[in-house]
């Protein structure tokens, strides 16, 4: 129905080859859009020309979507600088000003005035001036730049090296501000340089309470249907020149030169719809046995170490609210990413997804033999061999990962830096290190183990007592954990090295099959700006059941337990609820639109991403993915993935009645068709 | 005396939407007797039924209702050949089923499929009855009352009831006539009643029964539940004498040829499609008010689902470890743990579906109405049951926790009439009549200790909830035996229990034969199993004594209230509760939405069944050839349009306990399914029937179809039908 057009792309890909790219797949290069996708975004449904979403040389939405931090999105909504992102973005912004006596994390925050909105030291935006691609110019570099090493093609340090030297032949003047970044894509098939200009007077403006940024917290992450009014607002400050500056009681609301308009219209099933953002990282191009070791090893370990460490923390939480504070986000960021392991796993079964990955396979060897080249096949046969080879190098890397870095917290801390709440961290470095013996074997251990054994007689207790105790101990601790991680990262150098060639002739035959089958290409998220598009549209959930695409403040108040903190409800907003007080936000129908789903390529990054409609106006704010959908990391299913979004509208409501936070709204530009 | 309690109008349908207080269009369990003078016929051809009344139900002639009857005790059947074949729940033959299963030959696990009528099993004990005759005695009834023949209260009980119902077929054309049985049953909470003649059939025979991980899929975990892939149903076939009456099994006896059976239609459904189930429904009690069902949802289902938790977790921990103890207390757990989540989706539904508001809502209107009604009495009816619930509640509560506790879970209970007649007996000296009681007390003795019963089992029970029971009830209310556990046992009641279990005279036949050997009234009287029995059936009758003034007021209260409220609606047909008599039910084909954001489909395919598939737990195994059939997906003419093979469907049809196996049926009166079971968002539709939620769980006759006939082999079953599409 909706798909028509599109289904003629898809049926002529289908029957060239059975790798073929879903109609909705896709995180685009901005740089490629007009060329690869602009047609089929018209067809489904984009009304604006392909220039007013991406352009180097006006004004576009890209110029209205900037990077959150290092890892999420944001948009502009405002011409004063004002910011929409997640409430999960905003998380660690908003705990670093809440206390116990000010706790923005249980109440929210509200700035009255501009004067009120809070500072925060250390987070930063990112615009993204200008793309380009330049692949040509970094292939001719390298063919003349000395490379002993062979490893110049991805080596960051080089690459910036050739950005300066690019920026100076096109005679670009580069300010304090401006930062300069040349990334590979494709394996190092194709570079981009991206010129961007960074923020740092960004402040705190308004959040709601977790009882909505983060209703149904743990429990409902990750999944449909939702009802998380995950947004928070922040504010772009720079000097009187409109100028990036460090923080300064004289910096002044940038005057941006694009926002976002803002469509309370509401959107149906079947709407067309568009995502920018900044997607952190994803694997589409991996082999099978690569998935296997993906679930084997990485998930594995993130879904048992991580397990076990959030229990110990719960438990500490739940007896003592400064102990929740103190470990919210911690204990946030470690759930998230181990409940998508889990997912991804069970994803990765339910999907078949190995079964996909070997048809694919197939498709390029067949590719290959008609092309005349076994160089697939080799680069195939070599990345399975690698796999193999670094098992034991790569199971061992990733239990000293997640139980002995990540993990232990007070680690990190300074010398002479007084460790919080020694009590818990104990617990957990105890757990942590019987976990890291029951996984790795004692002849491939880190070697604080030999001394574990030789002074404490292996008695566990009394080594974390020692480190607690004695500066001298935790040195050599962390010592040892620095010895095993760069001790792995030598042993698995050559064949790392090694991958990343034979990964690059794969994504390369992968890209040469595709072109012949004129089939759109993307590559892996690696955190730069994307594009993805598509539809509004629920999903088929299991035989019976249907998940539609919207939901409501109804099923927020059917959730509603009050004695779960997780799905606690303001008595305010259930008053709003009572009393219908939705002002112009509902729906026609008389209800306050939540959250919405529709078939978007996104993942982590894409928080606080925008989605945009056909008119590119405003229509929601991004913040999640199905758990059905978490599979898609490696590889996208149209029928299962969705990206879940806040319907603006709830936002609004809840900026507008929830906070009546007006004069937010009177900043924005607000309409309603 | 007001007369025609129960107002018959011409209703003109397009009014009904005019009365904000319409009845809502599913709703309702009619009486096939009542369509033509109640126009809910006319309302049943408006939602789509291409019948006439007479197709339905006819006195004077065969009609559809002559291929549906009672199953066993609780059930519903139908007739789907000319060979009296009935297709039924599994659950509804589920104890036929288990009787003939062993670990030899386990029915239960492996199904059973016979190939031929002579390997068709009798089952005795089960009956199959139709409805042979109704007929409207109200106004002898009313007459009665109006003589002073019987009080008012009186005249809606069973003994005069029975009275009045050997009376008419006395002077019947069914005199004489053993297999036929009379009913009087009070309507309309006694303001109508009528006379069922009944034609019971003792020889039914099983003949076919998917194995439990088709007939019971989903177990526990499903029950109550869609989406669901369960394929509930067994067969079982009439046999009769030679002239087709009723008769006790004989070899002789021969397939029913039954004047009616149903046509089957495989042609497919689709959302929003005329559908109506014929049936039994057990009982309903949509007439309570606030109050009562506040008593209900306190009273009744709290104790039961605390009591029944402690008592289904412990019979599932000797029932996972045994398959002999699993086989033998199946039935008791499937029993037990039914109502037990009903009790539970009740109390929430109740709150979810905001019923208590509901029903204030009508009695607010009620009071209005009563203020301007020439009925004196409906000023005060609903306050005079409030008084009444006041009163009551505490007795129910104790009644509930009494017989929860100790009459349904507990079976080592002492044959206490057959003790005081010995008793007595010893007393008197009578030798005769001791030596006859001494046999009675050995067949007593393999009663208790029948084939599904240990006696392990049953001591680990009882020492499970009687500290359950002493939770719930304050020690000056409980049974006096606990006087004894304090006094004699120091407040052990482990010590007690293990009195019962191996001191009294049926602990063991060794004991029983000591007993025997020299009988005396003192072993009698301090044996330990009657001292409990006693005690618990002394509180039993103390509480139910307690009860009886209570119960005939409200009784009067009901029948005023209902009455009165059958005159504030006047213009709507009105349809009595629930009482295991036959009705009609019509509603649609048709899906809904549980919550915000999800949708349930109207059906369930055979992907279902392989997404839920599971070899690991017992409720989620498939067989492995239904495996192979469901994965290689040749299911033929059973098959829909798009090759899936439908297993459930939903239909909004208001259904209860008792319809369980009935037919569900097109405009056409063509069978297109089995009703099994009701959605969790509806079972508080036992008192409030709720149109956007409630739905009927039926098993889809093409399913039932291929089971049979491509997974048990049954190809000789299918070709008895009459199968259209």
């Amino acid at each position: 129905m909706f798909r028509r057009s599109l289904l003629i792309v898809a049926t002529l890909a289908a029957s060239l080859s059975t790798s073929s790219v879903s109609a909705d797949e896709g995180m685009y290069m901005l740089t490629d859009l007009k060329a690869q996708n602009a047609a089929v975004m018209q067809d489904m449904g984009l009304e604006i020309p392909i220039e007013a979403v991406f352009s180097n040389s006006t004004l576009s939405l890209k110029d209205a979507v900037v990077h959150f931090g290092r890892g999420c999105t944001a948009e502009i909504i405002s011409d004063q600088g004002l910011l929409l992102t997640n409430h999960h973005c905003g998380y660690s912004a908003i705990q670093s000003q809440s206390s116990v006596e000010h706790d923005y994390l249980t109440d929210g925050f509200w700035a009255t005035r501009q004067a009120d909105e809070l500072p925060i030291p250390g987070l930063t935006i990112t615009y993204i001036d200008k793309i380009y691609d330049v692949t040509a110019y970094v292939n001719k570099q390298l063919s003349i730049d000395p490379d002993p090493e062979g490893i110049n093609y991805l080596s960051p340090s080089y690459l910036e090296q050739v950005a300066n030297r690019w920026a100076k032949q096109e005679g670009m003047t580069l300010t304090k501000a401006t930062q300069l970044e040349l990334k590979p894509f494709y394996g190092s098939n194709r570079y981009y340089l991206f010129v961007k200009t960074v923020y740092s007077d960004i402040r705190m403006v308004g959040a709601p309470p977790s009882a909505i940024g983060k209703f149904g917290a743990d429990t409902d992450n990750w999944m449909w249907p939702r009802h998380t009014g995950d947004f928070s607002l922040f504010r772009i400050y720079a000097d009187q020149d409109g100028k990036p500056a460090e923080y300064s009681a004289s910096n002044v609301p940038l005057k941006v030169k694009k926002s976002l308009a803002i469509n309370i219209g509401g959107v149906k099933e079947g709407d067309f719809a568009m995502i920018l953002g900044f997607p952190g990282r994803n694997w589409r191009y991996m082999i099978a046995p690569e998935v296997k070791e993906r679930m084997e090893i990485t998930n594995f370990m993130r879904e048992h170490v991580r397990g076990a460490r959030q229990e110990i923390l719960m438990d500490a939480m739940e007896k003592d609210p400064a102990v929740r504070i103190f470990y919210a986000s911690k204990y946030a960021s470690s759930a998230n990413y181990w409940k998508n392991a889990i997912g991804m796993n069970e994803g990765l079964d339910r999907l078949h997804i190995l079964d996909t990955k070997k048809q694919q396979e197939e498709a390029l060897f067949q590719f290959g033999k008609e092309t005349g080249t076994a160089a697939y096949q080799q680069a195939y046969d070599q990345i399975a061999a690698i796999v193999k080879k670094r098992h034991n190098a790569s199971w061992d890397r990733e239990a000293l990962n997640e139980a002995l870095v990540r993990s232990l917290d007070f680690m990190s801390q300074k010398e002479g830096e007084k460790t919080p709440y020694p009590a818990v961290e104990k617990l957990v470095c105890r757990k942590m290190i019987h976990l890291y013996m029951d996984y790795v074997p004692a002849s491939r251990r880190i070697s604080i183990f030999t001394l574990i054994e030789a002074k404490y007689y292996g008695d566990i207790d009394r080594f974390v007592d020692a480190v607690f105790a004695d500066p001298k101990m935790k040195t050599r601790f962390g010592q040892s954990i620095k010895n095993g991680l760069d001790r792995s990262a030598e042993e698995m150098k050559v064949d790392n090295e090694s991958y990343d060639r034979a990964h690059k002739v794969w994504v390369a035959g992968i890209m040469k099959m595709r072109e012949k089958n004129q089939l759109p290409l993307y590559p892996d998220a690696n955190s730069t700006m994307r594009l993805t598009y598509g539809h509004v549209m629920g999903y088929s959930y299991r035989d019976g059941i249907d998940y539609l695409p919207f939901t409501t403040l109804e099923g927020v108040m059917a959730k509603e337990d009050t004695l779960l903190s997780e799905f606690t409800v303001p008595a305010y907003l259930k008053k709003l609820y009572q009393t219908k007080d939705y002002g112009s936000y509902a729906r026609p129908d008389g209800r306050m639109p939540v959250c919405f789903i529709g078939d978007l390529d996104t993942t982590g990054g894409n928080s606080g991403s925008p989605v945009i409609n056909g008119k590119g106006q405003l229509i929601g704010l991004n913040f999640d993915r199905n758990y059905e959908g978490l599979s898609g990391d490696i590889a996208y299913k149209p029928n299962t993935q969705r990206s879940i979004a806040v319907d603006i509208r709830y936002v609004l409501f809840l900026i507008d009645k929830y906070a009546g936070a007006s004069r937010l709204i009177e900043e924005m530009n607000i309409v309603k068709d | 005396m007001n007369k025609l309690i129960f107002r018959v109008v011409v209703l003109a349908l397009s009014l009904t939407t005019m009365f904000t207080t319409s009845l809502r269009a599913d709703e309702g369990m009619w009486l096939l007797q009542l369509m033509k003078e109640q126009h809910s016929i006319e309302l049943m051809q408006a939602a789509g039924l291409k019948l006439d009344a007479n197709e339905l139900y006819n006195p004077h002639g065969t009609s559809l209702k002559d291929a549906v009857g009672i199953f066993g005790n609780g059930c519903t059947g139908e007739i789907i050949s000319d060979a009296g074949l009935i297709l039924t729940n599994h659950h509804c033959g589920f104890s036929a089923i288990q009787q003939h299963s062993s670990v030899e030959h386990d029915y239960l696990t492996n199904g059973f499929w016979s190939k031929n009528r002579s390997e068709e099993l009798s089952s005795p004990g089960l009956s199959f009855t139709y409805v042979d005759k109704i007929v409207d005695i109200t106004e002898q009834v009313n007459n009665d009352i109006l003589e002073g023949n019987v009080s008012e209260a009186a005249a809606m009980g069973s003994k005069y009831l029975a009275k009045v119902a050997d009376k008419m077929k006395a002077n019947s054309e069914y005199k004489g006539k053993s297999y036929i049985r009379v009913l009087a049953l009070p309507f309309y909470a006694g303001n109508k009643t009528y006379l069922f003649y009944l034609k019971v059939y003792n020889d039914i025979r099983m003949v076919a029964a998917p194995p439990q991980s088709v007939g019971k899929f989903g177990g526990e975990t499903d029950n109550w539940m869609w989406p669901r892939h369960t394929g509930d149903f067994s067969m079982f076939r009439i046999y009769a004498d030679k002239e087709g009456n009723p008769a006790p099994y004989s070899v002789d006896n021969v397939p029913l040829k039954t004047k009616k059976h149903l046509t089957i239609n495989i042609g497919g459904i689709k959302d929003g499609d005329y559908a109506m189930v014929m049936g039994f429904p057990g009982s309903t009690e949509r007439y309570l008010t606030a109050s009562e069902i506040s008593e209900l949802m306190d009273a009744v289902n709290t104790p039961r689902i605390t009591i029944r938790t402690a008592y289904l977790n412990c019979l599932h921990e000797f029932m996972s470890k045994s398959d002999k103890t699993r086989i033998q207390y199946a039935t008791k757990y499937a029993h037990s743990s039914n109502y037990w989540k009903n009790a539970i989706g009740m109390n929430k539904a109740i709150v979810k579906n905001k019923v208590l508001d509901t029903k204030l809502a009508i009695q607010k209107r009620f009071q209005a109405f009563a203020a301007t009604a020439q009925d004196p009495l409906y000023q005060d009816v609903i306050k005079n049951i409030d008084a009444n619930v006041e009163l009551s509640s505490d007795l129910m509560y104790q009644y509930t926790a009494l017989t929860e506790s100790f009459f349904r879970p507990i079976e080592f209970l002492a044959p206490i009439s057959l003790y005081k007649d010995m008793i007595k007996a010893l007393k008197s000296k009578d030798k005769k009549k001791i030596k006859q009681l001494k046999q009675d007390f050995l067949e007593s003795f393999d009663g208790i200790y029948n084939k599904d019963y240990d006696s392990a089992v049953d001591r680990k029970v009882a020492a499970t909830l009687y500290p359950v029971y002493t939770d719930l009830i304050p020690a000056d209310k409980r049974p006096s035996f606990f006087k004894e556990i304090t006094e004699k046992y120091n407040d052990r009641y482990d010590l007690f229990i293990d009195a019962v279990y191996d001191h009294s005279i049926m602990s063991s036949k060794k004991n029983l034969n000591a007993f025997l050997a020299r009988p005396s009234v003192e072993s009698l009287e301090n044996d330990p199993q009657a001292i409990f029995t006693n005690s618990i059936v002394n509180k039993l009758q103390e509480l139910k004594k307690a009860r009886i003034p209570l119960a005939d007021k409200l009784a009067m209260y009901h029948k005023t209230y209902i009455r009165g409220l059958g005159e504030m609606n006047t213009a709507e047909p009105n349809y009595p509760d629930a009482n295991f008599t036959m009705r009609l039910t019509y509603g649609n084909v048709k899906s809904y939405n549980p919550k915000d954001g999800v949708h349930y489909n109207y059906y369930t395919t055979q992907k279902g069944i392989l997404e839920k598939e599971d070899n690991t737990s017992e409720e989620f195994v498939v067989p492995a050839k239904l495996h192979d059939m469901l994965v290689a997906r040749d299911f033929g003419p059973y098959a829909m349009e798009d090759g899936n093979l439908p297993v459930c469907f939903l239909t909004t049809n208001d259904i209860t306990g008792g319809n369980s196996g009935s037919p569900v049926m097109n405009s056409r009166g063509e069978l297109i399914g089995c009703a099994f079971d009701g959605n969790w968002e509806s079972l508080s539709g036992d008192i409030h029937f709720d149109d956007q939620l409630q739905r009927c769980i039926c098993l889809d006759i093409r399913y039932m179809l291929f089971i049979l006939d491509k997974f048990g082999g049954c190809h000789h079953l299918v070709e008895e039908m009459t199968i259209v599409k």
